[in-house]
């Protein structure tokens, strides 16, 4: 399986959030990064097609998605950033009413519903109304919502946001667990959830693609570039406009910072392990 | 394309919305206070109607007509006392002891008659004077159509009866007072405003466009469930209306035309006034209908419940004004008139588009006005769908 984007470009009056964007997704998890601007929820929306191109196609297997419909949507589980849910509704009645809309009805939807209320550890609230859950719990639902059709195709915009350590763990071992023969594309602001999870990443900018590639080779590249240092306070405001700046702590008097270059600061330093983070402010700078 | 567990949670989304339920039962609870105050009333209670044969055979009376006439329609019960049968006196007469039925009756007796013959002579003299004009007139539209008219007029059978109670005045009326068909209406456009925009502001509206079912799928089933609700709306009401009107008014003992009942006096209809009231209710279903679909349409294009609620009812209410303001014309509908005869609240009361025959001249072709308004609805109707469909289809989520 094959999810290929070509070309892709989406304008929205005189501006341009996505730009002549082309990659290919196969079996695995890939982190889309960027910052925000960068076009990534725009890029999600065109792959999940309630957005339509201005320029380019996303083809599945070589063929456009606008002419599988409903065979793509039946492969595919998206779960936007903002989770959507009708208030008044029970967990359970929302999740059959989603599984309706996803041709899942009777015994089967009430069974897989079940389930992922289980998977996502929301059993004891099934019956309670989502007018009353908190941020964490709804999008808990969304998560649940996304994998009722048992999808091979993911798409994740922001799938942590507002979940507690605990339930980014659990959903970081969902996300792991069920990515064994699918294609998984998530969005997050927490680098280190993409650092466990995703394979490959994709990076944005300015709705263009900056870079792509293995986790694993990026941060290879990255080897030399990250340095670890103590500085005064003044040495460290001299340091903000010239270099990225990672990681930062107060310590001693000083402080600890990650600087990240191309080459070594003038200053005392060690090199570090680069995580991916330090990739990110490299490539971002002054943006992070 | 569309499964039933969809279309119930449809069904679900739009019932579930309390504010139906408090303004259903607010304004069923106001009709029935309002209709309650005529409960027992005198007039009701007390009817000529057991005199019906003798009064029947009295107006037969060619020379009672003429009297009748000749006082300008305005007798008295005593001036009528050498045509109307002596048992019919007698019958009031029981009720001497009770000043207000005594009153009652005898003013129905002389209303009721003088009234009788007004509406026939009204009649007569509506086609006669319509023959004149026909005989001086050319091959216009408006010409066309006073021919086509007195063709009809002296073709039809349009029998006009004695009224004897006034039943049969408020069962036409409950779908003519201005407030009620209003108030139906009011409650589709509360439920069906947000069918659309609801999913906008709840944030739903990937989850239903990324699924198997699809935009096609969607669009069905809140269609369909759409016209359940607007179909149980209106029967609903309708039901209470006329369950609350039979019992304060009581059902008529018999059924008269729907020309024998005030302002009907020149009406090409020739059907009872049950068959009347029955074509108000599927007038006010196919009403109900067409404004869901316009409710709908909007509701597709907007991001909040408030602009389809305002901008249909806004379209309800401004042509049911219009339409209540406006002078109609006679014999053939105008530019002008149309807006309003072509209204939704026209389509539900009808009394006006046949209280006497109209023509519609389309592109040379003359048809009854009330037809054209059901073909002009039915086809909104069927573009608001067609609108709201490619609307939907064609949606694309940004923000």
């Amino acid at each position: 399986m094959e999810l290929s984007v070509r070309n892709v470009t989406k304008d929205f009056g005189g501006k341009r959030a996505v730009d002549h964007v082309s990659f290919t997704l196969s079996c695995g998890v890939y982190g889309l990064l960027g910052p925000n601007g960068a076009g990534k929820t725009t890029l999600m929306k065109m792959l999940v097609d309630i957005l339509t191109p201005s320029e380019g196609e996303v083809l599945l297997d070589g063929v456009n998605i606008r002419e599988l419909g409903a065979a793509y949507r039946d492969k595919l589980g998206y779960m936007p950033q903002e989770i959507g849910v009708y208030k008044n509704f029970s967990a359970q009645k929302f999740l059959k009413y989603i599984a309706a809309l996803k041709g899942i009805t009777g015994r089967a939807a009430d069974k897989k519903i079940d389930g992922l209320l289980d998977l996502v550890g929301l059993r004891d609230a099934g019956r309670k109304k989502l007018g009353g859950f908190s941020g964490g719990m709804l999008r808990r639902v969304g998560i649940a919502q996304t994998l009722l059709n048992d999808p091979k195709i993911l798409i994740l915009d922001e799938p942590t946001a507002g979940l507690d350590p605990q339930e980014r763990i659990r959903f970081r071992n969902i996300i792991s667990e069920l990515s064994e023969n699918r294609i998984v594309l998530l969005s997050t602001h927490i680098v280190s959830d993409m650092e466990f999870i995703a394979g490959e990443v994709i990076i944005m900018r300015e709705g263009g693609i900056l870079k792509t590639g293995a986790i694993d080779h990026l941060l290879r590249k990255m080897e030399g570039k990250v340095w670890s240092a103590l500085v005064s306070h003044e040495e460290f405001h001299r340091m903000k406009g010239q270099y990225a700046i990672g990681n930062m702590v107060q310590k001693n008097g000083g402080v600890e910072i990650r600087v990240i270059g191309p080459q070594k600061p003038p200053l005392a330093c060690e090199p570090v392990k680069p995580i991916l983070e330090d990739v990110f402010s490299y490539y971002f700078g002054g943006d992070v | 394309m569309m499964n039933g567990s969809m279309l119930k949670t449809e069904i679900y989304k739009i019932f579930s919305k309390r504010v139906i339920w408090i303004s259903m039962a607010v304004f069923l609870t106001l009709y029935l206070v309002l209709k309650l105050q005529f409960w027992d009333n005198v007039s009701i209670r007390y009817t000529l109607e057991p005199m019906r044969p003798q009064l029947t055979e009295a107006v037969e009376n060619p020379a009672f007509h003429e009297f009748v006439r000749k006082s300008s329609y305005n007798c008295s019960t005593e001036e009528m006392r050498a045509f109307v049968p002596e048992p019919v006196y007698e019958y009031i007469e029981q009720y001497r002891g009770n000043e207000r039925i005594y009153r009652s009756l005898n003013s129905d007796l002389a209303g009721i008659l003088n009234n009788y013959f007004e509406r026939i002579d009204q009649r007569e003299a509506f086609i006669q004077e319509l023959a004149q004009k026909v005989s001086g007139s050319g091959g216009t539209a408006l010409d066309r159509a006073k021919a086509r008219l007195l063709q009809a007029y002296r073709e039809t059978p349009v029998p006009i009866e004695l009224n004897l109670e006034d039943s049969a005045n408020n069962f036409i009326d409950v779908n003519h007072a201005a407030l009620f068909p209003g108030l139906i209406m009011l409650l589709v456009i509360a439920g069906l405003a947000g069918i659309y925009s609801d999913e906008y502001t709840s944030g739903t509206q990937s989850a239903l466009l990324t699924s198997r079912q699809g935009r096609r799928g969607v669009f069905l089933s809140k269609a369909i469930a759409a016209g359940i609700f607007v179909a149980g709306v209106v029967l609903v009401t309708e039901a209470f209306f006329m369950v609350v009107t039979a019992v304060c008014y009581r059902v008529p003992s018999s059924t008269v035309s729907a020309a024998s009942t005030y302002g009907l006096s020149l009406t090409l209809y020739g059907g009872s006034v049950y068959g009347f009231c029955l074509r108000q209710v599927l007038g006010t279903l196919l009403a109900g209908l067409t404004l869901g679909s316009i409710v709908m349409c909007i509701s597709v294009f907007s991001k909040s419940a408030l602009i389809p609620f305002f901008a249909a009812g806004a379209y309800y209410g401004g042509t049911a004004i219009y339409a209540n303001s406006v002078p109609f014309p006679r014999y053939l509908s105008s530019l002008w008139s149309l807006p309003g005869e072509w209204s939704l609240f026209m389509l539900q009361t009808q009394f006006e588009l046949v209280e006497a025959g109209r023509y519609t001249s389309i592109f040379g072709l003359l048809v009854p006005t009330l037809a054209t308004n059901a073909v002009f609805n039915l086809l909104l109707m069927a573009a608001c769908l067609g609108i709201c469909y490619w609307g939907y289809t064609g949606k694309q989520v940004r923000g």
